[in-house]
């Protein structure tokens, strides 16, 4: 699934591994949601939306 | 070692160290196997064999465990599995190691054989309660998710190589194959999968 992870992430200037740290989850699964090989949970969606503040939909583009 | 870590798009050059590091541990354990059958070395060279695997293994698994904290792979969970493995790794080998002595020595009654037999299979056991602790206690899901589909692709791996070997061997075309090797087996299928996994990546 497209998403804007990684410009919502460069805005803040934040490492993959920054986001990782803030989400509790590995620089490996943020570079895999980021490339659209995993979609997240919802619960890990959710906190993805709480850390940037923005709803999913405005993160997580439809196909 | 340089890669892109941000992007993930291309091969890290630390999977081609990785694969060299893979190969020199086989050809030290697989070729020192062969090495010992040949010199006939006695129980102090097989002794002093196992302790130079025991070395050669606990010195992999410490770089794996660095190479996965350095590049972001790792986790509480994934440390805390392979410590539990290189035990597991440990008894297996003194446990192996014993069984064969005490078999050989001829000085153990058929009861305790029993016993003496299941020696190396108790770390064994072990191991695979490791893989399982594993899945249950990773909390990131994504590395969930990946464990399972390389035990899935490992399982299926297994199943097809015993399968044909099994029919080979019914044929007599191939040699006998004990059953305990399906663990073996089991480990390099998931090294297959990891190098199909870094190959695409």
């Amino acid at each position: 699934m497209k998403n804007r992870l990684k410009v919502l992430r460069a805005e803040r200037d934040w490492s993959q591994q920054d986001l990782g740290d803030r989400l509790g989850v590995s620089r490996q699964s943020v570079n895999a949601i980021e490339t659209g090989k995993y979609d997240p949970s919802l619960p890990l969606a959710f906190r993805i939306s709480d850390v940037f503040e923005l709803p999913i939909e405005k993160i997580f583009l439809r196909d | 070692m340089s890669h892109d870590l941000e992007h993930g798009a291309s091969v890290p050059t630390g999977a081609r160290y990785a694969l060299w590091i893979v190969l020199g541990f086989l050809a030290a354990t697989v070729g020192g196997g062969f090495a010992m059958k040949s010199l006939d070395l006695g129980w102090t060279g097989a002794a002093i064999y196992v302790v130079f695997l025991l070395a050669i293994t606990v010195t992999l698994m410490r770089w794996v465990q660095r190479t996965g904290m350095q590049s972001g792979c790792s986790s509480a969970a994934i440390t805390r599995y392979n410590r539990r493995m290189l035990w597991g790794t440990i008894g297996y080998m003194i446990g192996l190691f014993a069984a064969v002595w005490l078999f050989n020595s001829g000085h153990v009654g058929r009861p305790w054989l029993w016993g003496v037999a299941l020696l190396p299979t108790v770390p064994v056991l072990a191991m695979v309660w490791a893989m399982g602790r594993l899945l249950v206690e990773e909390a990131d899901e994504y590395i969930r998710f990946r464990l399972v589909k390389q035990a899935l692709f490992a399982t299926g791996g297994l199943l097809a190589v015993s399968t044909i070997w099994g029919f080979l061997e019914q044929f007599d075309l191939v040699v006998h194959v004990p059953v305990w090797a399906s663990v073996p087996v089991f480990a390099v299928m998931l090294g297959v999968g990891q190098c199909f996994r870094w190959v695409r990546s």
